[in-house]
C-alpha cells in the first residue's frame, strides 16, 4: 500500500516534469545561457510542484517538487527538470513562495516559506555559477570552468564602475587590469583584482580573515545590468555627481525584478541583483580540485609612503557566496548566502578531529581562541604578497547553525550538482521580508517603478525571517544573536547611504519654516555608493 | 484535564478559529501550541493594550494562520504567563474567547469590563499590559498590594529578555523606538515620525 503511494507520487512527479521538460523544449529557446542584460525569461519553478511551466500556481493538493526524503536518492527525471530548466531560463525573476505545503508535513507557514525562499535561492545559485558558454550544464562544470556571474557580458565588478576618476563608463567598456598587471593580464580567463581595504577587510573594518595556509581572504562585489544602468542613469558612480543638487532629491530605488504575466512564459526582468563573493588563495594542486576556480591578477597596496603597487598571481577557490536581489514583491531585497562546506565547524563539530578552511582541531590548553581578529596591522604587507605577517590563523566556528530543514535540502540539491565542485556549496539560509504587505509597499508619493516605500516606521525592514544571519567568511565577526549588533543583512544594510546632500533650504521648509520634503540619502540597502569616486577625495 | 494538541496552524484565520475556543476547567493550562489559545491571547492584549492585533502579532496575522512571524514574541509571552498563572491565564483567554461573539465595535470595551470585573484577572490583565509596552515582568500579586496598600514601595520588575526589551511598545506608542534598537530608516532623525496609527494600527 505504501510504496503504492510511493510509487504513484513519484510516478506522478516524473510525468509533470517531463511535460514541464517537454513544453521547454516546445518553445525552442535552448541555444544559450540568457545573460542578465538580454534575459528574455524568467525562471517559474519552485519549491511546489507548479501547475504548468507557465503558471507558477502550485498544483493543489500540494506536491513538492523535490522529495526531502534522505533516504531517497533525486529521481532522474527530476534532476533533469531542474538542471535543464535552468539552463533554458536562468534564474528566478521574483521569488514563487506560499505558506503552504504538503498535508502532513507539520511544517508552520514560516517554514513552510523559508522552504520556498530556499529552493528559490538554490535555483539562484545553479543558474549564476553554470558555465558562462551557455552550452555546458552546472554538472559537467570543471573546477576553473567560468560561471555566469564571471562573465563580463553579465556581471561587472564594483571598481569597474566607480572609476577612479569618477567617470561614466559603459556596460559593454572592456576590462582594464590594474596598470601594473597590464603585462600578465589574460581578459578571457582572469579576474582583475584591486585590492582597497574592503578586499581583505570584513565589513565596519572588523578585520581580515586568515585562513589556515596563513593567506588572507579576499572579498569581491559585483552588479548586474540593471543595476548599472541606474547608476549610470543617475550619475552615482561619482561623488560630486552624487552631491549635485539635481540628485539631492532623488531617492535611490534601484529596479525590481518581476515574472512574466501571469499565464505567460515571455517577458518579466531580474531586477537589481548584487553579488558579493569571498575567495581563499590557493597554494597546493590538491586545494584546486575542491573549490570552484578563478585565475587572479591582483594590485596590491603599495608601500606606505610609496605610490608605487606590485602585481601578483593567484589562484583563487570560491569560499563565500551572497546574492541579494530585489524584486516587486519583496522590495527589502532577497538575501541569499551560500558557502563551501569546507568552511568552519559548527560548535557542535569542532571536537572532530579534521581541519577546515578557517578552523583547526585544537583540545591543547594554548588553542587559540575562536572567532577573534588578527593582531594588527591589518593591512598586507606588499613584500609578503596576501600572506599575513606572523603566525596567526583565524579559528573561526559557526555561532547559528543551518536548520534540518536547509541540511535536507542542501543534500538534494548537491546531489543533482554532484560531478562538479559545486557539490561543496552549501546554502546557509536565506533571510526575506517577511510581512507581506509591508515588503510590497509602494510609496505614496507618485513616482517611478518600483516606487519603494522607502519611509516604513517603525519597521523599513517588515520582520526579516530569519532574524539572523551571517556567512562564516563575509560576517565572521558579528556572527550571533544580539539585535542590532550581530549579522542581519537588512537590519545592516537598511543603514546604507549614499554622499547625497541635502536640498537647498526652500525645498526643505516652507514660509513657516514647517519641513515641505523629506531628505533621503539611503541607498536602497546597498553600500555600493559609498565606492563613488571623484572630486577631491579620491 | 489533558487538552488535545491543536496544531498553531489550524483553522485559516483567527475570526473563524475564535468561536470554537473550548470551554476548559478553570485549573487548565493554557497552550501555545492550541492555535485557538494563542488567537486569544493576541485578541485579549490588542484588546488591553490598544495595540492592533496586526502589530503585535506581525507576519500576517490576520490574512494567514498563526505563526509566519519570526520575531514571535507572543509566544514568548504566552509560555511566560503559562508558567507563572495557569489557572488565571485561563479565565482571561476564556474572556477574549467569549468576547468574540460580540459586535466587532464593542469587542475591545467588552474584553476590558469583564476583566475589570473580575478581582484575581485584572491584575493579571495588567501585569500583560506592562509586559507588552515594558518587555518585563510585574508580578500580578506585588502589583495588587501596590493598589490596594497604602504605601507600598513600587512593585519590582524584570526584564523578560533582549528581545522582550527590543519589541517593547511603550516608546513606539511615543512614535519612537527602544534605545539602542531601531528598525527605522537611517535619518529618521531629522524629520518628524509618522502619524502615531502608522505605528500601533489603530
Amino acid at each position: 500500500m505504501r510504496s503504492t503511494a510511493r510509487y504513484r507520487r513519484t510516478t506522478v512527479m516524473r510525468d509533470d516534469l517531463l511535460a514541464i521538460g517537454a513544453v521547454l523544449s516546445l518553445v525552442g529557446i535552448l541555444s544559450s545561457f540568457p545573460s542578465s542584460q538580454a534575459q528574455a525569461r524568467c525562471n517559474l519553478m519552485h519549491d511546489l510542484m507548479p501547475t504548468n511551466p507557465s503558471n507558477p500556481e502550485p498544483i493543489k493538493p500540494f506536491r513538492q517538487t523535490l522529495d526531502f526524503d534522505s533516504k531517497r536518492p533525486v529521481e532522474p527525471a527530476t534532476k533533469e527538470a531542474i538542471l535543464n530548466n535552468i539552463m533554458e531560463t536562468g534564474i528566478p525573476c521574483q521569488e514563487t513562495v506560499t505558506g503552504d505545503g504538503p498535508e502532513g508535513t507539520k511544517k508552520t507557514q514560516l517554514q513552510h516559506r523559508q522552504r520556498g525562499f530556499d529552493f528559490y535561492s538554490w535555483l539562484t545559485f545553479i543558474a549564476l555559477n553554470s558555465p558562462a558558454d551557455g552550452r555546458t550544464r552546472i554538472d559537467k562544470s570543471m573546477p576553473n570552468t567560468k560561471a555566469v556571474w564571471e562573465d563580463r557580458k553579465n556581471f561587472k565588478q564594483l571598481l569597474d564602475v566607480m572609476l577612479p576618476d569618477g567617470a561614466a563608463s559603459k556596460w559593454d567598456d572592456p576590462k582594464k587590469a590594474p596598470p601594473e598587471c597590464e603585462n600578465q593580464f589574460k581578459p578571457d580567463t582572469d579576474m582583475g583584482i584591486e585590492i582597497i581595504e574592503e578586499s581583505y577587510n570584513q565589513p565596519f573594518r572588523t578585520g581580515p580573515l586568515i585562513d589556515q595556509q596563513g593567506n588572507y581572504a579576499l572579498f569581491d562585489i559585483l552588479m548586474n545590468r540593471e543595476m548599472f544602468d541606474y547608476i549610470q542613469k543617475h550619475k552615482l558612480y561619482s561623488k560630486p555627481e552624487q552631491q549635485s543638487e539635481e540628485n539631492s532629491k532623488l531617492k535611490v530605488d534601484f529596479p525590481a525584478g518581476k515574472n512574466p504575466t501571469k499565464g505567460e512564459i515571455e517577458g518579466g526582468h531580474p531586477g537589481g541583483i548584487i553579488i558579493k563573493v569571498s575567495w581563499k588563495i590557493l597554494d597546493s594542486e590538491a586545494e584546486k580540485r575542491k573549490f570552484h576556480t578563478v585565475d587572479a591578477v591582483i594590485s596590491m597596496l603599495p608601500d606606505r609612503g610609496s605610490t608605487q603597487r606590485q602585481c601578483v598571481r593567484k589562484t583563487l577557490g570560491l569560499v563565500g557566496f551572497h546574492v541579494m536581489h530585489k524584486t516587486e514583491t519583496r522590495l527589502q531585497w532577497i538575501w541569499t548566502s551560500f558557502e563551501h562546506v569546507d568552511n568552519v565547524p559548527e560548535e557542535s563539530e569542532v571536537g572532530k578531529r579534521r581541519s577546515w578552511n578557517f578552523y583547526q582541531f585544537c583540545n591543547t590548553r594554548a588553542c587559540p581562541a575562536v572567532n577573534q581578529t588578527p593582531p594588527r596591522p591589518w593591512e598586507p604587507k606588499p613584500s609578503l604578497g596576501l600572506k599575513f605577517d606572523g603566525p596567526f590563523r583565524s579559528q573561526i566556528v559557526r555561532k547559528t547553525p543551518l536548520t534540518e530543514d536547509t541540511k535536507r535540502m542542501n543534500k538534494k540539491f548537491q546531489e543533482i550538482v554532484r560531478g562538479s565542485v559545486w557539490e561543496n556549496y552549501m546554502l546557509l539560509s536565506t533571510q526575506w521580508p517577511s510581512d507581506f504587505r509591508c515588503a510590497a509597499k509602494k510609496s505614496p508619493e507618485s513616482g517611478p517603478d518600483p516606487n519603494t516605500d522607502l519611509e516604513k516606521e517603525p519597521d523599513m525592514n517588515c520582520a526579516p525571517a530569519p532574524t539572523f544571519l551571517a556567512n562564516s567568511t563575509l560576517e565572521t565577526y558579528s556572527q550571533g544573536n544580539v539585535p542590532l549588533a550581530s549579522s542581519s543583512c537588512m537590519a545592516c544594510h537598511g543603514n546604507a547611504t549614499s554622499y547625497q546632500s541635502s536640498p537647498p533650504a526652500a525645498d526643505q521648509f516652507d514660509a513657516d519654516g514647517k519641513p515641505k520634503a523629506k531628505f533621503f540619502n539611503q541607498t536602497d540597502f546597498t553600500f555600493m555608493l559609498e565606492k563613488a569616486r571623484g572630486g577631491s577625495q579620491q | 484535564m489533558k487538552l488535545p494538541a491543536v496544531s498553531p496552524d489550524a483553522g485559516s484565520s483567527p475570526a473563524r478559529r475564535l468561536p470554537q475556543l473550548q470551554r476548559r476547567s478553570a485549573d487548565s493550562p493554557a497552550s501555545a501550541q492550541t492555535g485557538n489559545d494563542m488567537v486569544a491571547f493576541v485578541q485579549l492584549s490588542a484588546a488591553l493594550t490598544g495595540i492592533a492585533d496586526v502589530k503585535l502579532a506581525t507576519g500576517n496575522f490576520n490574512a494567514t494562520p498563526a505563526n509566519s512571524d519570526p520575531v514571535d514574541i507572543r509566544r514568548q509571552y504566552f509560555d511566560w504567563v503559562n508558567r507563572r498563572r495557569p489557572a488565571v491565564f485561563r479565565r482571561l483567554l476564556q474572556i477574549a474567547g467569549d468576547a468574540q461573539k460580540l459586535p466587532e465595535a464593542g469587542r475591545a470595551q467588552a474584553i476590558i469590563d469583564r476583566v475589570q470585573a473580575a478581582p484575581d484577572a485584572k491584575y493579571l490583565a495588567r501585569s500583560i499590559v506592562l509586559m507588552w509596552y515594558l518587555g518585563a515582568w510585574y508580578d500580578p500579586g506585588d502589583l495588587q498590594k501596590a493598589a490596594e496598600l497604602p504605601n507600598h514601595p513600587s512593585p519590582a520588575f524584570k526584564v523578560i529578555s533582549s528581545k522582550a526589551y527590543s519589541q517593547a511598545w511603550a516608546l513606539r506608542v511615543a512614535q519612537a523606538h527602544p534605545m539602542g534598537f531601531s528598525e527605522m530608516q537611517f535619518g529618521y532623525w531629522a524629520r518628524p515620525p509618522s502619524e502615531r496609527p502608522v505605528f500601533i494600527g489603530n
